[in-house]
């Protein structure tokens, strides 16, 4: 697929570190470090360098804890950068973070931001106050949006009455609805049985034919093999692949190998340095 | 005007509370009538307590019943610190909208809901059985503006105290710290009962801005000479107030996205 050769997401010795206050081992030592505390440094993402073009889709794989949620927390200008640099839409975030969040959409697998005591509807008339979007531009949007993730007979639903797979779509429907150039998604499959994960994954496709750029972080290895042009797969906060499915899987010995054995192997491999 | 939609969205979740909404009106009813009874008892044989009549102080403690769900409403914003915690914190942030508006706003439509479904009925009733008497259109005008400024005080007093506790990660000494401002704030007695110490602090401190002032104006407790000088400074202690929590949340931010919360 083409793409538009202008970078949207440039990330250049991205590092984050977070300070972490040390417990104890004993009454004493507790005692102490109340008084006086004491820190260790972790480096959630450590000198990390991409770059993401206008359309592109990536999926962004890690353990847990690898740095994938801190990563789009950058991106998103959620947090500052302990060093390097990072730019969105030629912006850096978290000095912008409102022009930015106008052209960003988020979505996290694990927290919904529909309205929880009101129907469906509501949260879309709020978002769409919210980002200025034009009535007419509402409308098509929530129309098409209805048709493609068949949201449309939720509409009057109160959002707490809706079972996990329902709010995964009407949560996913909210972050397309301002036409974000990019968005991220963080493990939006999880907890969904099969064949909501189908659906989801189709929507990803379609949007990701429309021209959105996707930031797709997952456990779920299949999410990416499907959606993903790219991967990127993080450990210990170092990047420690980056190309495409079939690089990859050239790499961790033929193209039948299936990506879960690729990427266990890499993991097993950077492990023992 | 975006943040009139977060008002909006807040009024009409009020609907979808019915259980809560008639154990307020209940609540709202019995605390009204143990006021009325409390006070008659307190004034049995006598005419003046502290300088005020039975009447000045029915109807402070009266009104102060029915704007009191009005003037609850914001301490909402005491929740940001729990939504920094559990990282709820984040959808906000990657919103085009500022949080500390979006609170307030929400607050009102609270407030809002609260006043029209219990605050409104409460006073119309009161009103028909001859309970509370209205002021005049002059004095209500200036109670609803005091009354707004009351809000817009507490909203900042809750929201500043939301993001201490952010930085304490516990919320429980902020709910002592609420029960002196409610004392001080004149919400259970009119200052005029407290000690001349107490009295002294309290009229140099922002909380009587936050139910003092309103309610005596409704109740005539401010004479004609000092309404105008209360509606001054609690207007500078709005202003005061805003301002020093919009500086508190831009620290806040600011060690948020450095420190990472």
């Amino acid at each position: 697929m083409p793409y538009d050769a202008s970078p949207v997401i440039v990330a250049s010795n991205l590092s984050r570190y977070f300070r972490v206050r040390l417990d104890g081992e004993n009454l004493k030592d507790r005692i102490k470090r109340f008084i006086k505390p004491q820190y260790r440094v972790v480096k959630a993402l450590d000198g990390v360098s991409f770059s993401i073009s206008q359309g592109e889709s990536v999926g962004y794989i890690g353990l847990n804890g690898a740095g994938k949620s801190t990563t789009i927390k950058l991106l998103c200008g959620v947090l500052v950068p302990t060093a390097g640099t990072v730019t969105v839409n030629g912006l850096e975030p978290y000095r912008h973070r409102t022009a930015t969040a106008r052209r960003i959409g988020l979505m996290m697998g694990q927290r919904t931001q529909l309205l929880w005591d009101l129907p469906v509807h509501e949260s879309f008339n709020l978002l769409g106050k919210i980002y200025d979007i034009k009535p007419d531009v509402f409308k098509a949007n929530v129309k098409r949006l209805q048709d493609v993730l068949d949201i449309g007979p939720l509409w009057h639903t109160p959002a707490r009455m809706l079972s996990l797979g329902q709010k995964t779509r009407c949560d996913l429907a909210l972050t397309f609805l301002h036409d974000p150039s990019v968005v991220f998604l963080d493990e939006p499959t999880i907890g969904l049985d099969v064949l909501a994960r189908e659906r989801i994954r189709d929507f990803i496709n379609e949007e990701k034919r429309r021209g959105v750029t996707i930031f797709l972080a997952s456990h779920d290895l299949d999410d990416l093999e499907i959606v993903a042009d790219r991967v990127m797969l993080i450990h210990h906060g170092k990047l420690l692949f980056d190309g495409t499915q079939d690089q990859l899987r050239q790499l961790a010995g033929g193209p039948l190998v299936n990506l879960e054995e690729t990427v266990k192997r890499f993991y097993r491999e950077a492990e023992l340095g | 005007m975006k943040y009139l939609m977060y008002a909006r969205s807040e009024f009409i979740r009020g609907f979808r509370y019915r259980a809560n909404y008639w154990a307020t009106v209940i609540s709202a009813v019995a605390l009204a009538v143990i006021q009325w009874y409390l006070w008659h008892a307190a004034y049995t044989d006598k005419d003046l307590i502290a300088g005020l009549s039975l009447d000045q102080v029915l109807a402070y403690t009266l009104i102060g019943r029915v704007a009191a769900g009005f003037l609850t409403a914001p301490t909402a914003a005491l929740r940001i610190g729990s939504r920094v915690r559990t990282g709820a914190i984040v959808h906000d942030m990657v919103k085009p909208v500022d949080l500390h508006t979006q609170l307030l706003w929400q607050g009102l439509g609270r407030a809002g809901f609260s006043f029209v479904a219990t605050g409104l009925p409460l006073l119309l009733a009161m009103a028909a059985l001859g309970v509370l008497e209205i002021p005049s259109p002059g004095r209500l005008l200036l109670f609803l503006i005091s009354l707004l400024m009351a809000y817009v005080t507490m909203f900042s007093t809750s929201f500043l105290s939301g993001v201490f506790t952010f930085y304490t990660k516990t919320a429980v000494g902020v709910d002592y710290v609420y029960t002196v401002v409610s004392l001080l704030s004149g919400e259970f007695l009119p200052l005029e009962f407290f000690p001349a110490w107490l009295r002294t602090a309290a009229d140099y401190l922002p909380f009587k801005s936050m139910h003092y002032i309103p309610m005596a104006i409704w109740s005539g407790i401010a004479g004609p000479g000092e309404v105008v000088p209360s509606l001054i400074s609690q207007c500078l202690w709005t202003l005061g107030m805003v301002a020093v929590s919009k500086m508190a949340w831009s620290g806040a931010l600011k060690s948020l996205t450095v420190q990472g919360g």
